[in-house]
């Protein structure tokens, strides 16, 4: 049975690299008891697939994997008994089984939402100020580097929604594929147009959620409502 | 719990695999200091990745743990890119789990497992901020005391440490802990703790002892200071547990996110040594050897992989071949686990066709590689350092694992052992080539997986305290490097030289380790020197500055000529003299001159050599009595 888990990934646990979260959960569905498929071959593995890898220091309340366990498993109690043996940080929000077909889990996914806290220090009618300033704006660039290729790419049509509410800022953005900016690029931009250095450590990120296509969450998406 | 990091994210998101300091691990152990009359602070000086693998750490962790009124955390070295923001925001040490200074601590035990960490101590209490030398710290400081098998040594490092516990933790923490308590409750001062602990079986504390040296440097004179002559033991025992089948072990061991060196599962199956290898400390320090109970054995398995979901488990030990209920023990283990995916490793086996046989049930042939340690090139001088291994062990072994499909050999051997001659070091190359053709001639053409991969890698012997070799001197770097080129161009001269890659250890490094090893008091400043100037992770190949320390040996009065590569007389008094470890000088001094006459001695499974390990009272010296 292909079953896809939503997680968190929030405090100490935020400095965790993906593979390190990758033998985390090995260990875990071990620790809970859980019966899972392995690979065939030599060395036989258990099969695991995440969404999307978040930054370093970045927390979430949306994390998804996707994996193979033995037929014939309650995913309620698969959910309490890893729970029950998970680490501080990990909380396993939902066990669903996926339909048939589904596509891969990295393969779905088309939006990420999230939630960043600015420092103190920032005056919240700055930052309000600065995001008035960036809705007028026809396009915006940025200069993006990635391993292969160089180029100023417009952020604007990768901002889904944006608002600021009660000094917490929210946004959705265009995920997967080539279609990917961070949360921090955003973030950054904003202490541009606010006249301030941008240091990463004057904002908080969670990701809040990803989504697949028509903002349907991934835990929504080709899988079996029980 | 949500714990407060000791480090911003300013500078986590700085540094190299920010996760080594934040704790939080799954079986990690938090408490609520308000309920907690003490707090220790367990340290390995290394890197995380390295510590988190000692099961030594994680017996201590849990042992201490099981008390409601002890809180143990861990703290380790701390990595340059890290130390170097720590020091300029003046940032005290840390402990993982509380994340709080452990200067605030009430103790600091550092684990001594290998003399190029001796450097990281010094940085371990400069970073937190505990004064250097015990003589400096006051009544609210921590304790800093010192275990692990350097401390067999503990001279080099006595102005830095209040105590050192002598032996297995498992036995007098405890004592230890509570005479602690006690003194707190009665207000009592740091030196009325330090005369209690003194009194406690195996505890020493160094600022209660002096020693006087002889003009040539030697000395002449160790024992309590006048003032503290009958107040404190002229002696320090050794502790030991009698019987591992009934004492603490981690149950679910703190499972480190970040990948450790050793990323599984240790049991540990006996402790000790049968053979008396006369060049290994470990098989003199542990005597006498004490085996677990298959049923404890078992149990603990199971406890293992449930409470920590680990894929592999490993059989620890000096010799797993030397358990003797090893092959009950496998049964067991490849039954129990192996729809559970559960890979069981193990190292320090003798390999003859039982093994082979468990090896290919637990392993994948093709990948894994049969090892052999001979240590030395000939059976002369493996007769000088009694390695029971004969070249008709290896041949045999070999002819069986080929026929079973392996075909990758490592093979271990020393340079520099005493009494050594160039054909012994050319017997190393012989060797290999025996077992290259026997290849060859084992495996039809047809039948062969490629080539025969050896693996020759040789280190450098360091005479060790409290081994029959301990007199011995050593040879200058230059001298190694000859012997490890002559090997090398032996080895190129053979005709499946091809097959055969030969590496050897650092002989400046190996050099280094002798001096800390055999060194007395005064090594010290040397340790002291070389840290401050700017000198920490010397195990790191890459870290470590052979001429830092060259420069702080010129400023000592005595160097590597005294304590290195001098031939100690048998009469004269050893720095680590005044520890008894059970096995008495005596025996040492017999075992060196059957060395001399290459005389082997049995193993004592065979025959009881009255090495004095029998006060004890445990172990192998009785297992045959009752």
């Amino acid at each position: 049975m292909k079953i896809r888990i939503k997680f968190t990934k929030e405090a100490s646990v935020k400095y965790l690299g993906h593979l390190d979260i990758m033998r985390f959960f090995q260990r875990c569905f071990n620790r809970a008891g859980v019966k899972m498929v392995y690979s065939e071959g030599f060395n036989p593995h258990q099969k695991m697939s995440f969404a999307m890898p978040l930054g370093l220091g970045i927390e979430s309340r949306g994390e998804y994997l996707d994996c193979e366990i033995a037929d014939g498993q309650n995913l309620e109690e698969v959910k309490n008994k890893m729970n029950l043996v998970s680490g501080d940080g990990f909380h396993i929000l939902s066990v669903r089984e996926l339909k048939e077909n589904a596509c891969k889990v990295m393969a779905a996914v088309r939006f990420a939402s999230y939630q960043i806290l600015f420092d103190a220090a920032i005056k919240e009618c700055a930052i309000e100020h600065s995001i008035k300033e960036l809705h007028s704006r026809g396009s915006y660039l940025v200069h993006k580097k990635t391993k292969k290729k160089e180029q100023d790419v417009d952020i604007l049509p990768q901002i889904i929604n944006l608002s600021y509410q009660g000094q917490t800022l929210l946004i959705t953005l265009r995920a997967g594929g080539d279609q990917n900016i961070k949360a921090e690029t955003v973030a950054s931009v904003l202490f541009d147009l606010m006249g301030i250095d941008y240091h990463r450590e004057k904002i908080t990120i969670m990701r809040l959620e990803l989504f697949a296509e028509d903002l349907v969450p991934l835990e929504d998406f080709e899988t079996i409502r029980t | 719990m949500n714990r407060k990091l000791a480090l911003p994210d300013r500078i986590l998101l700085s540094v190299e695999k920010p996760a080594r300091y934040t704790g939080g691990e799954v079986n990690s152990i938090m408490k609520d200091k308000e309920h907690i009359a003490v707090r220790f602070a367990m340290c390995f000086p290394d890197l995380y990745e390295i510590g988190m693998s000692h099961l030594g750490m994680q017996i201590i962790y849990s042992m201490l743990n099981s008390r409601d009124d002890i809180w143990c955390e861990r703290v380790f070295s701390v990595w340059p890119d890290l130390f170097q923001i720590m020091k300029e925001e003046k940032i005290p040490l840390f402990a993982l789990e509380s994340q709080d200074p452990i200067k605030d601590f009430d103790f600091l035990g550092i684990t001594l497992q290998y003399e190029m960490a001796y450097t990281n101590v010094l940085a371990v209490l400069d970073l937190a901020q505990i004064p250097l030398h015990a003589s400096d710290r006051k009544d609210g400081d921590p304790l800093v005391i010192g275990g692990g098998p350097c401390a067999a040594n503990p001279e080099p490092l006595a102005p830095f440490f209040d105590m050192f516990y002598m032996g297995e933790g498992e036995t007098v923490y405890f004592e230890l802990l509570d005479a602690y308590k006690a003194n707190k409750e009665a207000n009592g001062s740091r030196e009325d703790f330090l005369l209690k602990a003194a009194n406690v079986e195996g505890i020493y504390v160094p600022k209660f002892y002096e020693t006087a040296y002889n003009e040539d440097g030697t000395i002449s004179h160790f024992g309590p200071k006048d003032e503290y002559i009958g107040l404190v033991p002229n002696s320090i025992l050794k502790q030991t547990v009698e019987d591992l089948s009934d004492t603490y072990y981690p149950e679910a061991p703190v499972i480190p996110y970040v990948q450790a060196t050793q990323d599984r599962a240790v049991l540990e199956v006996m402790r000790g040594c049968i053979r008396g290898c006369r060049f290994c400390q470990a098989g003199m320090l542990y005597r006498p050897c004490r085996i677990r109970s298959l049923d404890f054995l078992k149990k603990r398995a199971r406890y293992l992989i449930e409470n920590t979901g680990y894929e592999e488990l490993s059989l620890t030990s000096l010799s797993t071949s030397d358990y003797p209920f090893f092959e009950e023990l496998m049964d067991y283990l490849v039954n129990e686990f192996s729809d559970r995916k559960v890979n069981i490793s193990l190292p320090s086996l003798r390999i003859d066709e039982f093994s082979l046989d468990v090896m290919s049930k637990v392993q994948d042939v093709r990948k894994s590689s049969l090892t052999f340690a001979p240590e030395a090139g000939t059976q002369r001088l493996r007769d000088v350092i009694n390695k029971g291994i004969t070249l008709e062990d290896i041949m045999t072994g070999s002819e069986m694992a080929f026929r079973g499909g392996w075909n990758k050999v490592k093979l271990y051997f020393m340079l520099g052992l005493p009494t050594e001659t160039q054909e012994d070091i050319a017997g190393i190359a012989d060797l290999s080539e025996q077992i290259a053709e026997l290849y060859y001639d084992t495996v039809p053409k047809e039948e062969r997986q490629g080539k025969i991969q050896i693996t020759v890698s040789t280190s450098f012997f360091i005479p060790k305290p409290f081994t029959p070799f301990q007199w011995e001197p050593m040879y200058q770097p230059e001298t190694y490097l000859d012997k490890a080129g002559f090997l090398n161009a032996t080895i190129k001269e053979k005709l499946n030289q091809r097959s055969i890659r030969y590496n050897w250890h650092d002989a400046k490094t190996s050099v280094i380790e002798g001096l800390l090893a055999r060194g007395d008091r005064r090594v010290s400043s040397i340790i002291e020197d070389v840290y401050v100037s700017g000198a920490s992770f010397d195990a790191w190949t890459d870290h470590f500055d052979y001429d830092k320390w060259i420069r702080a040996i010129e400023n000592a009065p005595f160097g590597l000529d005294f304590y290195v590569y001098r031939r100690r007389e048998q009469d004269e008094i050893l720095p680590w003299d005044f520890i008894d470890i059970g096995v008495t000088k005596e025996f040492m001094k017999k075992e060196f001159q059957n060395a001399l006459q290459e005389i082997v001695t049995p193993n004592c499974r065979e025959k009881c050599s009255g090495c004095g390990a029998s006060v004890f009272k445990g172990g192998i010296c009785f297992e045959n009595k009752n």
